[in-house]
């Protein structure tokens, strides 16, 4: 062998000795961020990678431990959407697989969150009622978060009107900070890793969550992780679902 | 050759798939109605106008028409990118309608689209005077209101930073009531026009257009009545005078603590006037002086007309009011019936004269229809049944269903219905 090949030689036989056990761990890891991905429309899995670094640094987990536990919210949550909206009414539209969309009722008090099924957003939807005839919601893709008269939503029968096992004044308190600080922010696709306190994008279920976190100092994510989605808010203990649109 | 036979076979059943599937995403095409360009459009034959879409899904989905209805039911349509709570106007200069980036006007000769220098998908308001249209968007920065002319001109635009709900033409302004719980950086501004700097809120009045900058002057301020809730209504102006239906409820502190209900309580009347700054509310009464109490059902108003001096509007279910302003007394008060709402769609759109509905109806078969309702009567008769409306408004597996947002009448049609009711003297 001459001197000169001799670099290259070093380099492959460490890839030979090396290479099996972090590339399989990587390939391992790459095939779950993209089972997020699968999920989430809109993200990408360098996203969802750099998303489960950080929660397994904060967490002290490793990145394969973090994806797993995005991947497992991220499921459940499509999951129980697809189920409940699997049951929904038949819309008078023939040519409409959609199921029939009713108009949003007016909540009992301020501060109360609306959650529906859709068969359009992965995971549902959710929105807060800044009073009650009106609320404040990160609408979707393409749009900023902003209020809507309750008429001017549509929601799908089997939607949950839900308050929280607190003082008015907190809800309030939670509404009062949704109105004042979180409208016009760009739709964020990141369910998986949507808790951050000072976020640039807002998903619905971030809107809500964050509403509560820093207008009331409630955590409202019931089943924790990295990753808030709307019905994780039906699995808090202080949640109280009171009313099911017909 | 089996394998050729098979390609050729996959091939075809690609194309047809292919075929199938945009004939799905376009919609059914429909006689009745037909497709054109927005330039292609004038309101020559048309006597309503109907706003369509899904703005309330997601923006990928969003899809919406602008229909132009003959007296027959027939007509055009044209795509546009739809806004959530469009109100469409027909003045007797010509119709206007708001696009997510552009101010829509026709006319019996012509159509055109102006943009806008705010995109938005939420119209909270529109109103018009003889000469303009203001409409109150809802945008990413702030509230802004875009007045256009009868020659479908943009002529001016303002900012508002904070949450405005309620907004009127009056004049050449447009102003809006809030109050400072949804807006506390205007708190200071309003305590010094009420001249009361003890109070913990405000309800206030403000010019949303015209100003500089993109804080609203305060044209009228009081301590605040937290009893009233500003709600969906549309709102009038007479002689500066701004007349809004509210909400008064019985329990403004209500809460779930105190088991008090807080949508208990009755409709007013709130005025302002932006002269003197006097703000009133003045509870609607029937004969009898007992309270006019609505449902929670009769939440809100997008139709509404002040002749004389008379406020009428018809609630989302369809109980039509005309209230006396000076005194708040209820001098009619009828329900057009309608379907359960559950799975129907109703729009209306109210004259000097009558009330029109559009009706949805749920079966899948049945055809929309358009009545007219006697504003002074009760009475209502069908103008037409729109079978060709009914499967524009299906959607498709993308968009969804379609919702109409508003309707308006050509003033010359409702001059002749009006006309054709009126009994001629011998």
């Amino acid at each position: 062998m001459k001197a000169r090949h001799l670099p290259l030689a070093i380099f492959t036989l460490s890839l030979a000795l090396v290479a099996p056990s972090a590339l399989g761990a990587e390939i391992q890891n790459s095939d779950v961020a993209q089972q997020i991905v699968a999920i989430t429309p809109g993200t990408n899995v360098d996203e969802v990678v750099s998303a489960a670094d950080s929660w397994a640094s904060e967490q002290q987990i490793t990145q394969e431990e973090a994806l797993e536990e995005m991947l497992e919210q991220a499921q459940l949550a499509r999951d129980e959407n697809r189920l409940a909206s699997a049951s929904q009414a038949q819309s008078p539209f023939r040519s409409n697989p959609f199921g029939a969309k009713r108009t949003l009722p007016r909540s009992s008090y301020k501060g109360d969150i609306y959650i529906t099924d859709s068969k359009v957003q992965p995971f549902g939807h959710t929105g807060i009622f800044g009073d009650t005839t009106w609320t404040v919601e990160a609408p979707g893709i393409g749009e900023v978060s902003r209020w809507f008269w309750h008429y001017d939503k549509k929601v799908v029968a089997g939607a949950k009107f839900v308050w929280f096992k607190v003082s008015q004044a907190t809800q309030n308190a939670a509404a009062d900070y949704a109105y004042a600080n979180l409208l016009n922010y760009p739709y964020n696709t990141k369910f998986f890793d949507n808790k951050q306190l000072n976020p640039s994008h807002l998903n619905c279920s971030q809107l809500v969550w964050l509403a509560y976190k820093k207008g009331a100092g409630l955590d409202l994510d019931g089943n924790g992780g990295p990753g808030v989605y709307p019905r994780d808010f039906l699995k808090s203990s202080l949640a109280h679902h009171y009313y099911t649109v017909p | 050759m089996l394998i050729k036979t098979s390609c050729v076979l996959r091939t075809i059943s690609t194309f047809v798939t292919a075929g199938l599937s945009i004939g799905i995403l376009a919609g059914c095409s429909n006689s009745g109605i037909q497709e054109r360009q927005f330039d292609e459009l004038n309101t020559e034959d048309a006597v309503l106008s109907v706003y369509a879409g899904n703005a309330g899904a997601e923006a990928w989905t969003h899809k919406g028409y602008l229909f132009l209805i003959d007296a027959n039911g027939n007509g055009k349509r044209t795509s546009l990118t739809p806004v959530a709570g469009a109100r469409l106007q027909w003045t007797s200069q010509g119709l206007f309608a708001p696009t997510f980036s552009h101010e829509l006007y026709v006319d019996d000769s012509a159509a055109q689209q102006i943009e806008r220098s705010v995109d938005s998908d939420f119209q909270v308001n529109r109103s018009a005077d003889t000469q303009t249209s203001a409409a109150l968007y809802s945008g990413r920065e702030s509230h802004s209101v875009v007045v256009t002319n009868g020659t479908g001109t943009i002529i001016g635009q303002s900012e508002n930073v904070g949450l405005f709900q309620q907004g009127v033409q009056c004049g050449n302004e447009f102003l809006g009531i809030a109050n400072t719980e949804f807006n506390p950086h205007l708190i200071e501004a309003a305590a010094e026009q009420s001249g009361d700097a003890e109070a913990s809120g405000y309800d206030f009045l403000a010019r949303l257009h015209p100003h500089d900058g993109t804080t609203p002057p305060i044209l009228a301020a009081t301590s605040e009545d937290r009893s009233v809730r500003i709600g969906p209504w549309e709102p009038a102006c007479v002689d500066r005078r701004v007349i809004s239906p509210v909400f008064k409820r019985d329990h403004p502190d209500a809460s779930r603590d105190n088991g008090q209900d807080p949508n208990a309580g009755h409709l007013a009347l709130q005025t302002w006037d932006a002269d003197s700054g006097e703000r009133q509310i003045i509870s609607m009464t029937r004969e009898d002086g007992t309270l006019l109490t609505l449902s929670p059902d009769d939440s809100y108003s997008n139709a509404s007309q002040f002749s004389g001096s008379t406020y009428r509007f018809v609630t989302n279910t369809g109980r039509v009011l005309a209230v006396e302003v000076m005194s708040g007394r209820v001098i009619q008060d009828f329900t057009i019936p309608l379907e359960t709402r559950e799975l129907s769609t109703a729009a209306f759109y109210i004259t000097e004269k009558h009330c029109y509905v559009l009706s949805i109806p749920s079966d899948a078969v049945a055809p929309p229809s358009l009545s007219a309702y006697d504003l002074d009567t009760g009475e209502g008769r069908e103008l037409m049944t729109l079978p060709s409306l009914r499967s524009h408004l299906g959607g498709n597996w993308m968009t969804g269903e379609l919702f109409v947002e508003s309707i308006a009448i050509r003033p010359s049609y409702d001059q002749q219905l009006t006309a054709a009711e009126t009994p001629t003297s011998k």
